[in-house]
């Protein structure tokens, strides 16, 4: 008898297919029985089973790519036959029967005997997590494990394709009734069974086809799929599970089911609306899509019916408009109601993929409350099932344990940290009790994030107020200079107190600015070689004298303090000189590119440098009328020659003024740096000098630069990296390499005697991401020892790259920041030497606990407020601190934690911090600040808000971006909230489609961007525009992944080093992406062409149409293989259909395949297989 | 920061920014009395805030 599947088995089948290997959707029932077992009554009795129920005689067969179910038919057990025992008779054709079935392929009962529980519950777990063949005949086992004489363990597995989990009571209630029937040698009396599950799948398929429409509105559009936490990896599937369990009390279990009642609906409604609150707290979504199984057998027909009746629905949360809670169970309640009461239909017919339609499941489960029947004489109780398949990323089911709740949070261990799984679920717990004691709480302010989670996100927010946070122990003063000697600081301190340490923590209270560092590095090293440009090089001696005689020539044109004076000279010993200049003016440089057009340049000194009715100052080699245009080779005239004053200047100083040069207020502006603004008109950034000096301090001893060293002066200056190049440099005694020919003959410079001693470099993301391409290629300095990146998200390939070929021999820091908190704000080290004190960068942490009682270091303990800390708090903080020295995870690479003198924090909407695992905006707060944006006070109050964590009165800068702390306690980067694009309606985040491909190993770089109609993809790599397609669509929505792709051997860059959009090529052009109708061109295309017009019902079907935009599914994909092997005699992997989805290269995959048989077979053979092939 | 009313605040430097009206100020900060949807309190802020400079530096050079 051959019968079709249910969509819901059809399905499952598909997936078996494509991984028959999966033992994840197996169902099972272990039982102990204990007493006097009679095994001849059992043999009997599971006979009775197979015999009654077609599930279990029954076995999928594939014909022409479409599966069959084929059911062997009854045999009527008679009373005392032992059916399973073997040698007995097996019905004719039937297929070779693994172990444990008989012949008639339906379960045999396998014996076995175990020494104790240990060796039971080892046995059952083989059992439970061993896949099925589906094909070769009934997939159920029945094991018997005998203990003792009356002690014994019974194991029914099945896949999940002919049984769920209300069939397992089935089971169980049969089986009891057959067992105690044959033992008391009476008949069984059972409830009549009028359907089978090929009737069932026959009237299910009629109702799915008629549900369908409803399933594809409803989830129409759906969000990107978001998990309440950060994956270890983001390249496998998951694999065994892991579970964890909470148990709510039964005071607030009592609450939220009286809750339920109250609003006339369930217990299930109130957990799900909790659990979508939970989730939606962690990704900030509002519309939030969760899975669940329903039973499915509310008919009484289907009661006693073994089969997979269940169903997997979606349920779609509304959270916007932060309701209370029992509104959203309102409507919770309605959305179950509705949808619940609709069988699920296969997600492959919905359109987007399973695992964004469902990236996570909740189950209630309603153990059968009635009183379990009799099993003869035997005392049946559970037995561990060992099971430990993961099907989803995370799964949660509750069930009820007496009065109270038992939570268990299923996931993969590989793949998220089980330390964020047990946080997960005491925030749920604490979320159950919230709610309980306050259901009427809008749901953005349900209590969430438990003490534990208060001390992590203080441990992590870093420390905004002191500087350095914490003074470092002395033995480590040797890591920040390269020669080692305390007398190498360039610090005041050091210089004024001979002996005395700059670490001694003075530091944080006289603040000296860059200026200052900087002279003091001339007294100290006054031959020191400062500036280095192509042949010429200055002295610390001689670009000060330089920086002095020019501040004096500026001052005597009238440059005041509070000044802003434009900066446009080529990469040059002059450049640098102005900008010393400008400060010892006691003015702030804005600094121009002199590559920008005049118009820019215009725009820019009249919007951000001219102060009231004088005109703009500019240092450069020529420049526009409107401006006090100063040559940076102008040194102050003689005493005697009488000044004369530019019209409509403020009267000069007098010359013996103005070659004294002005020392800095903390507070006076340092620079301004011109960034584009939506509006055309240029947007000034002002940056004081307590933000650089702060900055520059932390780098100087984070990076251990000192006079040895020689750094590379990368970063167009008018950019704001450069003050991470420069003054870091010279306040160490170091020396400045600049690139006078461009930023891009840096590889020419690296190849000269000259590049050689280069130990830093300091480079964009995306032109290291481009070096690394050619890492082989590039000659790297034998003393290089740092390399800094910033300003795009870094490829995790990349640094896979850099380490084979570095290892840690040379230290990689991924450096994050927005110009509006000077610089940088966070760093991460990807590679590099061990360092104790790495740990200990943001200041508060000690490092590992040396003794058995945690101490903590001050200033961890004012953050905690009453300096006492919980065990619970103390437990998850000693966690935090053992994560954070784990290595870099493969995926998503991290921004790190925040530098000195900054706090960090990751806000929800509503501006509370969140806790590891939750996804918010990073909120910068800390001595990096700005000031804000010149001239421009509605957008600085915005975006500059108050610090509710700073000192009084203290300001924080909202960057816009999305961000998550790690669980290791290191933040990830998530894209911009104002960066989406609209694609065919879509909204999209091409940093999220980006952050995607830059986890696959095979892709250097990535850009993604709107053109029109289609999401456009530019990588570099090895990966083939196919394969990323695959990749992405098994993890995004499909309107995520991009429509067209371009393959570069790399991408086009700015001079600044950024991705150059307008340099990126026309993909009309440049890409086979999706051309216009070409024919089938070949043999090949015109075979696979022909299969899909016919499958798809297409009439017209081009080399590069691709199989899923015609309308194809998954379920198609089969058939497709199946007309294939019928066509060609090959053996096309389903997954091949998948991964070529243009007929032109799955007809290449083809092909590739047919030359591999080919190659295998005789001279004979192959040309009677050529022969079949058209 | 996107929900609820807002209020107009000011810190000792008096540099202006935006706060929620139903929330407790963050110490250094005090409510100018003006309140309202959010882009009403930004159109506020670039009426009364016309030199950027915080006071202290505005009071060393005039």
């Amino acid at each position: 008898m051959r019968a079709p599947l249910s969509p819901a088995q059809e399905r499952l089948w598909l997936l078996h297919r494509m991984d028959p290997d999966d033992a994840s959707y197996i169902v099972y029932l272990v039982r102990r029985l204990r007493g006097p077992l009679e095994e001849d009554a059992l043999r009997g009795a599971l006979a009775d089973l197979v015999a009654r129920h077609e599930s279990l005689r029954t076995r999928f067969v594939e014909v022409d790519g479409v599966p069959w179910a084929v059911a062997e038919p009854a045999e009527p057990a008679e009373a005392g036959d032992s059916p399973g025992s073997p040698g007995s008779p097996g019905s004719p054709g039937s297929p070779g029967s693994p172990d444990s079935l008989n012949s008639s392929g339906s379960p045999a009962l396998e014996r076995l005997a175990a020494d104790g529980p240990q060796e039971a519950e080892r046995l059952v777990a083989e059992r439970v997590n061993a896949p099925f063949d589906l094909a070769a005949g009934a997939p159920a086992r029945v094991t018997l494990i005998r203990l003792a004489a009356d002690d014994h363990v019974l194991c029914f597995t099945l896949h999940h394709i002919v049984a769920d989990g209300s069939s397992l009571n089935v089971l169980l209630d049969d089986l009891a009734a057959c067992y105690t029937a044959r033992v008391r040698g009476r008949e069984p009396r059972l409830r009549p069974l009028p359907v089978q599950p090929s009737d069932y799948a026959r009237w299910q398929r009629r109702r799915v086809e008629r549900a369908v429409p409803y399933w594809q509105g409803k989830l129409a559009d759906p969000p990107s799929p978001e998990l309440p936490f950060d994956r270890l990896r983001e390249d496998v599937r998951p694999g065994h599970g892991a579970f964890h369990h909470i148990r709510v009390d039964a005071a607030v279990t009592g609450e939220l089911d009286r809750l339920a009642r109250e609003r006339r609906t369930t217990l299930f409604a109130v957990l799900m609306a909790a659990y979508q609150v939970l989730l939606s707290r962690h990704t900030g979504q509002e519309d939030v899509l969760v899975g669940t199984a329903v039973a499915g057998r509310d008919r009484v027909e289907l009661e006693p019916l073994v089969g997979y009746v269940a169903q997997t629905v979606v349920l779609r949360g509304d959270l916007s408009g932060n309701p209370p809670f029992t509104e959203l169970l309102g409507r919770t309640r309605a959305e179950a109601l509705e949808a619940l009461g609709r069988p699920g239909v296969p997600f492959e017919r919905i359109g987007p993929p399973l695992g964004t339609l469902m990236p996570t499941m909740f189950i209630l489960h309603n153990q059968n409350a009635g009183a379990a029947p009799a099993f003869g004489d035997l005392a049946v109780s559970g037995f561990a099932d060992g099971y430990r398949q993961v099907k989803n990323d995370l799964l949660t089911e509750a069930w009820w344990d007496g009065d109270e709740l038992i939570v268990s949070f299923c996931h993969d261990p590989g793949m998220v940290a089980p330390a964020t799984i047990r946080r997960l679920a005491a925030r749920f717990g604490l979320l159950l009790e919230s709610i309980a004691a306050g259901p009427s709480t809008p749901i953005a302010e349900l209590r969430i994030w438990t003490d534990g989670d208060h001390a992590v996100i203080r441990e992590l927010a870093g420390n905004g107020t002191a500087m350095p946070a914490a003074p470092p122990k002395p033995g480590q003063l040797t890591e920040h200079g390269q020669s080692g000697q305390p007398g190498d600081f360039a610090e005041p301190g050091a210089s004024r107190q001979p002996g005395g340490s700059a670490e001694s923590g003075e530091l944080a209270e006289s603040d000296p600015s860059v200026p200052e560092l900087i002279a003091a590095a001339v007294r100290l090293h006054p031959d020191a070689v400062a500036v280095v440009c192509g042949d010429r090089s200055v002295t610390y001696r001689e670009l000060h004298a330089g920086a002095e005689r020019l501040a004096a020539a500026l001052r005597l044109r009238g440059v005041r303090r509070g000044d802003i004076v434009g900066v446009r000279l080529p990469r040059s010993i002059e450049a640098i000189v102005s900008l010393l200049a400008v400060w010892l003016a006691g003015a702030a440089y804005l600094p121009l590119d002199p590559d920008d057009p005049d118009e820019r340049l215009v725009s820019a000194l009249e919007n951000l440098a001219r102060t009231g009715d004088r005109p703009p100052y500019l240092i450069a080699l020529d420049g526009p009328e409107s401006a006090v245009v100063i040559d940076p080779a102008e040194t102050a005239p003689a005493a005697e020659t009488p000044e004369t004053s530019p019209a409509g200047h403020a009267t000069p100083v007098s010359h013996a003024e103005a070659v004294v040069s002005v020392e800095p207020h903390p507070a006076d502006a340092a620079y301004v740096i011109s960034t584009s603004g939506s509006t055309g008109l240029p947007k000034g950034v002002l940056v004081e000098h307590r933000s650089v000096a702060a900055r520059v301090r932390w780098m100087r001893r984070e990076y251990g630069l000192g006079p040895g060293d020689r750094v590379t002066q990368f970063a167009s200056l008018s950019f704001d990296a450069h003050v991470e190049e420069v003054f870091p440099t010279l306040v160490a005694g170091a020396a400045l390499v600049l690139l006078p020919d461009g930023a891009a003959t840096l590889p020419d410079l690296l190849a000269s005697p000259a590049g050689a001693g280069i130990t830093v470099l300091d480079l964009p993301t995306a032109y290291w991401h481009r070096m690394v391409e050619a890492i082989g290629t590039i000659s790297w300095p034998p003393a290089l020892r740092l390399v800094i990146l910033g300003g795009e998200q870094v490829s995790s390939a990349a640094v896979g790259r850099w380490r084979a070929r570095f290892g840690d021999g040379v230290r990689l820091v991924n450096t994050y920041g927005p110009t509006e908190t000077t610089v940088i704000a966070t760093t991460a080290d990807l590679a590099g030497p061990a360092k104790p004190s790495a740990l200990a960068k943001s200041g508060d942490l000690a490092g590992p606990a040396e003794s058995a009682h945690l101490t903590w270091p001050a200033e961890s303990e004012d953050l905690a407020g009453s300096g006492e800390l919980t065990e619970l708090e103390l437990r998850e903080l000693r966690e935090l601190r053992e994560l954070r020295g784990s290595g870099v995870a493969a995926g998503r690479v991290p921004i790190g934690v925040p530098v000195g003198a900054t706090s960090v924090h990751v806000l929800d909407a509503r501006g509370e911090p969140l806790p590891p695992g939750a996804v918010g905006e990073l909120v910068v707060g800390g001595a990096g600040v700005a000031r804000g944006y010149l001239g421009r006070p509605a957008l600085t109050a915005a975006a500059f808000v108050p610090d509710p964590y700073g000192p009084p009165g203290a300001r924080r800068y909202r960057t816009g971006d999305r961000a998550r702390w790690r669980a290791d306690g290191r933040l990830e980067f998530l894209g911009r909230f104002d960066d989406q694009v609209k694609v065919r309606g879509f909204r999209i985040e091409p940093g999220e489609v980006e952050s995607h491909l830059l986890a696959h190993p095979a892709v250097g770089q990535a850009h993604v961007t709107a053109r029109g109609d289609d999401l456009v993809a530019y990588v570099t790599g090895t990966a083939a525009p196919d394969e990323l397609r695959a990749h992405l669509g098994g993890l995004l929505p499909r309107h995520l992944v991009p429509t067209l792709w371009v393959r570069l051997d790399e991408l086009p860059l700015t001079p600044r080093g950024k991705i150059d959009r307008a340099a990126l090529p026309d993909p009309g052009r440049a890409s086979a992406g999706r051309a216009a109708h070409v024919p089938p061109r070949t043999d090949a295309e015109r075979l696979v062409a022909g299969i899909w017009s016919e499958q798809l019902g297409v009439t017209s079907v081009g080399a590069f149409d691709d199989f899923f935009d015609l309308g194809g599914h998954s379920l198609l994909a089969t058939r497709i293989t199946a007309r294939l092997r019928a066509e060609t005699g090959l053996e096309v992997p389903i997954r091949t259909v998948f991964a070529h989805r243009t007929v032109a290269a799955l007809a290449t995959a083809v092909e590739d395949l047919l030359v591999e048989e080919l190659s295998a077979l005789t001279d004979e053979e192959a040309v009677a297989l050529l022969g079949r092939t058209p | 920061m996107t929900d609820g009313p807002m209020r107009v605040v000011v810190n000792d430097e008096e540099q202006y920014s935006i706060w929620w009206s139903d929330r407790e100020l963050p110490p250094g900060w005090s409510a100018t009395g003006f309140e309202g949807p959010r882009q009403e309190c930004l159109d506020h802020i670039a009426t009364v805030w016309t030199d950027l400079r915080p006071l202290s530096v505005r009071n060393r050079t005039p």
